[in-house]
């Protein structure tokens, strides 16, 4: 019974907790303005629906890797070629692209998913770099100078705004949406299947668990969520090119983002994404003109120092702080009942 | 009818030939020991039989299906069992939820994966083999925290949830202390008066003696005796292998 009651209070304070973040979220624009500092958040949240995507493949299933951007360039070429070439509307031209994304997905996932390791994160990366290359040479797709979205000023049906802030909003829902979907995989038995095969793929086969096929599915789930976000990113920069869509870095920071977080965690990606966009943007503010390349330095000491603080990232970090203050909460409850 | 047969099989590592031309059954609700001295071929052959080999020639039947050339997740599926040597647990999730693997995966839908939890039936399921094999106090603890004893009853307990036609045990008692040694046995000879069949490597000779019904030699890769204890204990060429001219 009093068990029960104690289980009963912690879910109501967490939800409590997620309504509060919600509902701070939802004001988020009205507090912070300037189009500078929006900009930030939209491109924050952005990268939590990048990061959670990559966290299915790299986190779950234990495959790193590092050609995401392959995927995002699928799903903003597709739609704005089909709104471009057909007036195809880009809420209905983000899931085409989704689509497109995932069968490319299955069909590279059929070779490079059986390769592990360095060799899976180095034929991903192959792959994105030749993509770039083909891309930037193919006029179909507007080769290396690729396109730029017709300007329509505010319009529903072209996913256009004159303001961020439908942006925001638009990326906030799919940032909730996407976190909410990982959370139900997390605790759905893809969670307990993706995590054995990631922590020993011989042992999750012999206990009959298809370990490629789970490998297959969040390839595929990771390569549709990341073209969704291609699509938005296409109608919020209104501009597209192999060297905007299609680079390396893109790959890496989604790489990046929950390894600092916490890979295999529902909320790494999204502690991840709060920590390093920001901080990426702020050194470039503050020390990208002073001397080429000085603030990818630090961008790159700022997370070393943060994956040698805590190896396994910030979840785990914020857990180890929340148990400390228990345990010292505790202590003193239990020094005083002495 | 048997449920395993193994005609003919050979694995070959370059020169070196792992296990040579073995002949072998087990029938159903048998316990059969496999023994020999180090290196003989025993796990090899288990690899083989259970997919993680392929072997070069001969042919391995589950309940006379060929199962030779398909894969270890398929056979697993098929009814056949296997453990490891060294116990392979997932060492960051719980016991119940190692025991839940194991799980039948045969006709789960891809949709019914990614989105449902395990049933409640299963749930319960897994609880009373936890408690089964004694583990019930440790029900929430990452199985990495587990000796190797605990873990080697944890894959037993693993083994029943996927209900198998044959559980092919590797080494069930190895490195493990006197009293988990004998929780280990009771539970095999429970399981084995329930109706369930084993395959065992084992190097335990006092173990696998008392509860083998018949039992295979290798060396070198070679099948050199086979039939009851006691018969294969008196035999020559088992006691040259084990100890030398």
């Amino acid at each position: 019974m009093l068990n029960k009651r104690v289980r009963f209070n912690k879910q109501g304070s967490t939800l409590a907790l997620y309504l509060g973040l919600l509902i701070l979220l939802l004001f988020l624009p009205r507090i912070i303005q300037g189009p500078y500092y929006r900009h930030i958040l939209v491109f924050t949240l952005m990268y939590v629906v990048l990061a959670q995507a990559w966290n299915l493949t790299g986190g779950y299933v234990g495959q790193i890797a590092l050609g995401n951007a392959v995927f995002f360039a699928l799903g903003a070429y597709t739609s704005t070629l089909l709104v471009m070439r057909a007036n195809v509307t880009p809420w209905i031209g983000m899931w085409v692209g989704g689509v497109v994304a995932a069968l490319v997905a299955l069909a590279l996932g059929s070779v490079v998913l059986k390769l592990k390791g360095h060799y899976f994160a180095m034929a991903t990366l192959a792959i994105g770099e030749i993509m770039r290359l083909w891309f930037s040479n193919w006029k179909f797709v507007g080769g290396a100078q690729g396109f730029s979205v017709p300007l329509r000023g505010s319009s529903w049906y072209y996913m256009q705004w004159t303001s961020k802030i439908p942006y925001y909003y638009i990326i906030l829902m799919m940032a909730v949406l996407v976190t909410y979907l990982v959370h139900r995989l997390d605790r759905s038995k893809y969670g307990s299947y993706a995590k054995a095969v990631n922590q020993d793929e011989i042992a999750a086969r012999s206990r009959g668990i298809s370990a490629f096929r789970l490998k297959q599915a969040s390839f595929a789930l990771t390569a549709f969520i990341t073209a969704l976000v291609g699509t938005f990113y296409a109608q919020y920069v209104l501009y597209i090119s192999p060297q905007s869509v299609l680079i390396m870095s893109l790959s890496i920071l989604v790489a990046i983002i929950p390894i600092v977080g916490g890979v295999g965690t529902v909320w790494g990606p999204v502690l991840g994404a709060v920590f390093v966009f920001p901080l990426t943007e702020f050194l470039r503010a503050q020390l990208g003109g002073q001397a080429l390349g000085l603030n990818y330095i630090f961008f790159g000491l700022a997370v070393i120092f943060v994956v040698m603080v805590e190896p396994l990232g910030l979840v785990a970090l914020i857990n180890k702080i929340g148990q400390a203050i228990r345990g010292g909460r505790g202590g003193a409850h239990a020094s005083t009942e002495h | 009818m048997p449920v395993l047969s193994i005609e003919n099989l050979t694995k070959r590592f370059g020169g070196l030939v792992a296990v040579d031309s073995v002949d072998m059954w087990v029938d159903s609700g048998e316990i059969v020991g496999l023994i020999g001295p180090n290196g003989s071929g025993k796990t090899t052959l288990f690899n083989c039989v259970a997919g993680y080999y392929k072997a070069d020639e001969g042919e391995v039947r589950l309940n006379d299906e060929v199962i030779t050339d398909k894969r270890m997740e398929a056979i697993c599926e098929k009814g056949l069992y296997r453990t490891f040597q060294l116990p392979r647990a997932f060492p960051e999730l719980s016991v119940l939820q190692n025991v839940l693997l194991a799980t039948q995966h045969k006709h789960e839908g891809l949709l019914n994966i990614l989105l449902r939890a395990f049933s409640e039936n299963l749930v319960v399921r897994a609880k009373e083999l936890v408690e089964f094999v004694g583990l019930e106090r440790l029900i929430s603890e990452p199985a990495g925290n587990l000796s190797g004893g605990q873990q080697k009853l944890l894959e037993l307990a693993g083994a029943l949830m996927k209900e198998p036609q044959i559980i092919l045990l590797d080494e069930p008692t190895g490195g493990v202390n006197l009293t988990l040694i004998n929780d280990i046995k009771a539970r095999v000879l429970e399981m084995n008066a329930d109706g369930m069949t084993f395959f065992i490597i084992e190097h335990n000779m006092q173990v696998i003696m008392d509860i083998a019904e018949r039992m295979y030699v290798l060396d070198h890769g070679t099948l050199i005796a086979e039939g009851t204890p006691e018969k294969v204990r008196n035999n020559e060429q088992v006691l040259e292998a084990y100890f030398g001219k």
